[in-house]
């Protein structure tokens, strides 16, 4: 059963549920306590040692209903639904035969006669066990079967939807589908017309078994695989080009800069620290002038230390870079918790503060009116600093960054990097993000070596991933 | 006493305990309690305020007969408020009673260096149990019958206070530098609560068992109302529980939570209402909803809300 719980525990994994192994352990010792026996139990044991968390809850409340049903139930409802039928005719036909066995469930008489009649033939009481398990029509048996056959050829190691053809014929083929069919195909050629009859139904539940089979195969597949092929698609999405990225792609990569900045948020959210400040610390005080024969000389003061770096980010929106200034400004607007003070700017020729804009409307509509605002015009980086260091060149301090986004591409104007070079020595840290290759820099109208002359950090960026390192170092470094 | 106490040996009995004292539970708060209990581990408790998070302490404490050692965290909360101080007084007043003492001791000492190693023998006299001022969390590892410890509204302290209770929550000890390591006499059942209002870390989610407590359903805020003012008469329980549980669905700034509809019920009880009308609804609003936008929205809404509530 413990296999089982680990199983379980990579099914929540899966779903985005963060387990740990002292978790686990934890979810082991709370089962073995309660026991398996109380399914309403043993969930609110495994829910309060393994989801920490609202949403996680949701997320293990349904991963709880479907990997403990997947083995167990599902197929009683069908059975009932679908046997009474066959029943029937089973009930009509078995009045020949001795009408003692008439018993509630007559089907269970039957096989009984086909298991003869094969063994007699095939003398082979193996072969008989599927069409036996079928006609018995218990569907906890066939369910018990279905999940060990499931076992036996690792279902749970499905990855992709396509597996999931192969995977139900293994099932089947585990379960003895084979010998099934040689059966049926015996009985067909027999001459009997019971023989036939039984034939026949055996096709049908055959057919049915193979439904079953498919769900169960479907069920693990939306277990085990479908959460880990929406992870692959973000491992993908991170590392793809953003500039060839399809714009319908561009939801999902909003989701992922979310998550993202949520992660980075709640790495560094410790270095965001405000104390008191001008508050003698009594205790520490007195405590440290016992030595001073308790004079209070040596005083001892409530620290503060303020750990909020000021972000200026200044992005090129102009045609081929503002999609990665979008990102940009989408990460760094999403990192609110932990860089509360983020001002942009943007510019293709003049350059205009759009914080306020940010601060009003949701993100996306914020950077679709940056665009619509700011995106006209040919590039200019020269008026770009120029407009930059006269709005607020006074506010820039040894605490601040300054982030630039932009291919540096000038058309031929003045670079004016005199400018850069004020702003690097007055601020703490210059960072510039160029989505071009290193290889391109310098080339054609590209300003980006003189530039990079008067950075601290310049470096090429142009995967979502990318990104995340230097906001990641961003993050680190300004505390 | 931990395994061998009678009362937790089974989660219908915890239930049943519980339900005498008033507080009643479902079995998943009676299952987390009970898996705190065997596998000694500390219960983070989350949901929205006012559904017995607080309670649910009090009761355990009352129900094991343990004392209940709590902790309020809030903004600031560092650790000499709440694991130990030293008794700076104390400490000052024996220095300077203990100086004259000073001669005595060195009388007859060879030197410099004699002195010194005399001084030596008597170690960090003023830095032993004697002189440490226990806070909450030093206080309940203390304990000698073990305790129940309350640690309330988590999520107003800061993020280095969760780093310092990784400790006490794991190991249930606390380190003291000048000391060492005190461990806890017998370990007592830890009971964080949140709010919400922010994340709780991994690191200490990880280190205890989750329970989350939601809106009581209809039939179970019923007995909760009928075990806290049973003198209210059912007909009127029914109507006002049904009332609170269509508020809930409303969006408003402060969903009524439990607490509030228990005051409900002692105001209704207080007006000797027997039954619930428009005119008392609207005079004792105010009672269950604590935003005048909320009591605006809801006032503007109520012959509907009690249209639905007669057919």
């Amino acid at each position: 059963m413990d296999r089982k719980l680990v199983d379980f525990i990579r099914v929540l994994r899966n779903a985005d549920v963060r387990v740990s192994t002292s978790e686990s352990i934890d979810a082991m010792h709370a089962a073995a306590l309660l026991g398996y026996h109380n399914r309403e139990l043993l969930k609110q044991a495994l829910s309060s040692t393994l989801a920490k968390s609202e949403a996680e809850k949701e997320s293990f409340n349904y991963c709880f209903e479907h990997f403990f049903s997947a083995d167990t139930p599902s197929l009683s409802q069908d059975s009932v639904e679908q046997w009474p039928a066959a029943n029937k005719n089973d009930l009509s036909a078995s009045d020949d035969m001795p009408s003692d066995t008439i018993i509630d469930n007559t089907t269970s008489f039957e096989p009984d006669i086909s298991l003869q009649s094969d063994t007699s033939e095939h003398g082979s009481p193996v072969e008989a066990s599927l069409a036996n398990l079928l006609m018995a029509n218990n569907s906890n048996d066939i369910a018990i079967a279905m999940a060990q056959a499931g076992e036996a050829i690792k279902v749970n190691n499905m990855q992709v939807f396509t597996q999931k053809g192969p995977y139900s014929w293994r099932m089947l083929k585990q379960m003895g589908m084979d010998e099934l069919q040689e059966t049926i195909r015996a009985l067909e050629q027999n001459r009997d017309p019971a023989q036939h009859r039984i034939a026949h139904e055996l096709t049908e539940r055959l057919n049915w078994l193979r439904e079953q089979v498919r769900d169960f195969v479907e069920k693990k597949y939306l277990l085990f695989a479908s959460q880990s092929r929406q992870k692959l698609r973000e491992e993908v999405l991170k590392k793809a080009r953003l500039s060839s990225l399809d714009r319908l792609y561009h939801r999902d990569m909003q989701l992922l800069v979310k998550k993202m900045a949520k992660k980075l948020a709640s790495q560094h959210a410790r270095r965001k620290r405000v104390f008191k400040k001008g508050q003698l610390n009594a205790g520490k005080t007195i405590a440290r002038n016992i030595s001073n024969d308790g004079i209070m000389f040596d005083t001892h003061w409530k620290s503060k230390r303020r750990d909020r770096p000021k972000v200026f980010a200044i992005c090129d929106v102009s045609g081929s870079v503002a999609l990665y200034s979008r990102f940009l400004l989408m990460l760094l607007y999403s990192l609110h918790e932990v860089l509360p003070k983020v001002r942009a700017f943007a510019f293709s020729n003049t350059l205009g503060e759009v914080s306020n804009v940010f601060a009003q409307y949701s993100i996306e509509k914020a950077i679709e009116l940056v665009n619509a605002q700011w995106s006209m015009g040919s590039t200019d980086y020269g008026q770009a600093f120029e407009d930059f260091s006269s709005l607020c060149l006074d506010s820039i301090d040894n605490h601040s960054t300054i982030i630039i986004l932009g291919d540096a591409r000038n058309n031929y104007g003045d670079a004016k990097a005199q400018l850069l070079k004020t702003l690097y020595e007055r601020s703490q840290r210059v960072i510039w993000i160029n989505p071009e290759s290193k290889s391109m820099w310098g080339g054609g109208d590209s300003e980006m070596p003189r530039y990079a002359a008067y950075c601290h950090d310049a470096s090429s960026c142009n995967t979502l991933g990318q990104l995340e390192n230097i906001v990641e170092r961003l993050l680190r470094q300004t505390s | 006493m931990h395994e061998a106490s009678p009362l937790m040996t089974s989660i219908e009995d915890i239930q049943r305990g519980f339900d005498a004292q008033g507080y009643i539970c479902n079995t998943q708060i009676a299952t987390a309690i009970y898996l705190a209990w065997h596998l000694h581990k500390p219960i983070l408790v989350e949901g929205p305020p006012g559904v017995g998070k607080t309670e649910l302490a009090k009761t355990v404490a009352h129900y094991l007969s343990l004392p209940l050692i709590r902790l309020q965290c809030y903004e600031g909360l560092d650790e000499s408020k709440a694991l130990y101080e030293w008794k700076y007084g104390k400490q000052l007043l024996y220095t300077q009673v203990l100086k004259e003492k000073l001669g005595d001791i060195l009388n007859g000492a060879q030197g410099l260096k004699e002195s010194m190693s005399r001084l030596h023998n008597f170690g960090d006299v003023f830095y032993s149990p004697e002189f440490i001022e226990p806070r909450p969390l030093l206080k309940a590892m203390q304990e000698p019958n073990g305790s129940v410890l309350l640690i309330d509204e988590l999520d107003k302290a800061d993020y280095e206070f969760e780093s310092l209770l990784l400790e006490i929550l794991s190991d249930y000890q606390i380190s003291v530098p000048e000391i060492g390591t005190i461990v806890a006499q017998e370990k007592p059942i830890v009971i964080l609560t949140s709010n919400n209002t922010r994340e709780i870390s991994d690191a200490l989610k990880r280190r205890c068992l989750h329970l989350y407590i939601p809106f009581p359903d209809a039939a179970l805020e019923q007995r909760i109302i009928e075990s806290r003012v049973p003198e209210l008469g059912i007909q009127l329980r029914e109507q006002l529980v049904d009332f609170i549980q269509q508020i809930r669905q409303r969006d408003l700034k402060k969903l009524p939570a439990v607490s509030e509809t228990i005051d409900w019920a002692r105001t209704l009880l207080l007006l000797h209402a027997d039954t619930l009308d428009r005119d008392i609804v609207r005079n004792t609003l105010n009672v269950i909803l604590k935003f005048q936008d909320d009591i605006e929205n809801i006032e503007a809404e109520l012959p509907a809300l009690m249209a639905k509530k007669r057919s």
